[in-house]
């Protein structure tokens, strides 16, 4: 299918939910992954202008289809804000992986359309930075932490270990700190803090407010007592264990929503590796591959990487060089 | 195939217990995301930090146990 199809689809989901419709998939494509991001913040603007200037939906509700595994954690509360200046109720349509930064960005909406497949994930980001330790297997790279691994290790050593003293106290987290550098540690602290302000934030923009404590339970569970990173959370678990404000859609609405996605994994080619090396007939060829995608009825963006692959002769014969030259989005039509 | 005299299974169990390998990724504050292996000679310095971080990203989907005939 192409954009056409889409458009058919994108449509009919628009009509069924009386909303206008906004596409977003960041790519999980092996190689060449997307996430979210600060920079498609003006890719929303753009549509929802768009969307402004010819849909009258959104003075009902905008929707915004959602795949994703995740990405920095301010930019949900940015794209939040923004979504919210055009619409008075907003919901996000999840078909599939709707991890992390994904699910956080769930928290701003009134409403959480899941199909059967729908996946959120827990918001226990993993942070790095400069000073994050080297990974022993490759000195070139830093090993992310995750926030609730260090707070888990700071609990266990209180409550299980059965230290009680502020010596010792002090001595666990001396222990930590030889290991992790202390301006890392920091940056962990900062997240910790940040992502609970964050979500119960983004909790407390519903159009009907939550009752008390209810905002507490949701983030709480989102945060430490999942206990796994990568626990998907389905429909059901997001409904009635985290109680978040989820709905349903019916058979009609579900099969539009799962081949929608299905129609963005196959023209992205989410299933199979990239490899440019497969293009190379000669010793060199350009190549543009698209990982990422925001789409409404009246336009469409991608993130395009573009590059040059060549076949080397020297140091090592038949080596094969991938420089990628370009990276951004690009408004397409 | 079953023996007859010992009556012990002599049929091959294959167990697949491949794991999704980490790979390295190119971190910076864009939505790209890119293999860390590939050069980044069109990278410009208003990319912010660029960082390498081990990835390993589980698959739900898509992972089908090879077959052996």
């Amino acid at each position: 299918m192409g954009r056409q199809q889409r458009i058919d689809m994108i449509r009919q989901i628009a009509e069924l939910r009386n909303s206008a419709v906004l596409c977003y998939i960041t790519g999980d494509r092996e190689n060449v992954n997307t996430r979210i991001a600060p920079d498609v913040t003006q890719v929303f603007y753009r549509h929802l202008e768009m969307i402004r200037e010819h849909d009258q939906r959104q003075r009902n509700q905008i929707d915004l289809f959602l795949y994703t595994r995740g990405g920095d954690v301010l930019t949900p509360w940015r794209l939040v804000h923004l979504i919210r200046e055009y619409t008075p109720r907003f919901g996000v349509i999840v078909p599939f992986r709707c991890y992390s930064a994904g699910t956080l960005l769930c928290l701003g909406a009134d409403e959480i359309v899941m199909g059967k497949m729908g996946e959120l994930g827990p918001i226990d980001p993993s942070v790095v930075n400069a000073f994050n330790p080297q990974d022993p297997n490759n000195p070139a790279a830093r090993i992310p932490v995750n926030i609730e691994d260090v707070y888990s290790y700071l609990a266990l050593a209180g409550e299980k270990a059965g230290i009680w003293g502020n010596d010792q106290q002090v001595k666990a987290f001396t222990l930590l700190v030889e290991r992790i550098h202390p301006l890392a540690l920091g940056n962990v602290h900062r997240n910790y803090l940040l992502i609970r302000s964050l979500a119960k934030k983004l909790l407390a923009m519903h159009q009907q407010p939550l009752r008390e404590g209810r905002s507490e339970h949701i983030v709480d569970n989102l945060t430490e007592k999942l206990y796994a990173h990568n626990h998907m959370i389905s429909r059901r678990e997001a409904a009635e264990e985290i109680t978040l404000n989820v709905l349903m859609p019916d058979n009609k609405l579900e099969q539009l929503i799962w081949v929608l996605y299905q129609d963005y994994a196959e023209e992205m080619a989410l299933s199979e590796p990239f490899n440019p090396a497969e293009k190379l007939l000669g010793s060199r060829a350009d190549f543009e591959v698209t990982s990422g995608i925001v789409e409404s009825l009246y336009g469409l963006d991608a993130f395009i990487f573009s590059g040059v692959v060549e076949r080397l002769d020297f140091p090592e014969a038949g080596k094969v060089n991938v420089n990628i030259l370009k990276q951004g989005w690009r408004s397409i039509i | 195939m079953k023996g007859k005299l010992t009556g012990r299974t002599e049929e091959r169990i294959t167990f697949n217990y491949k794991t999704n390998e980490t790979k390295y990724y190119l971190l910076t504050e864009g939505s790209g995301y890119p293999l860390a292996e590939f050069a980044f000679s069109g990278l410009t310095k208003c990319e912010g930090t660029k960082l390498v971080v081990p990835e390993h990203m589980p698959k739900t989907a898509d992972v089908v146990p090879p077959f052996e005939e």
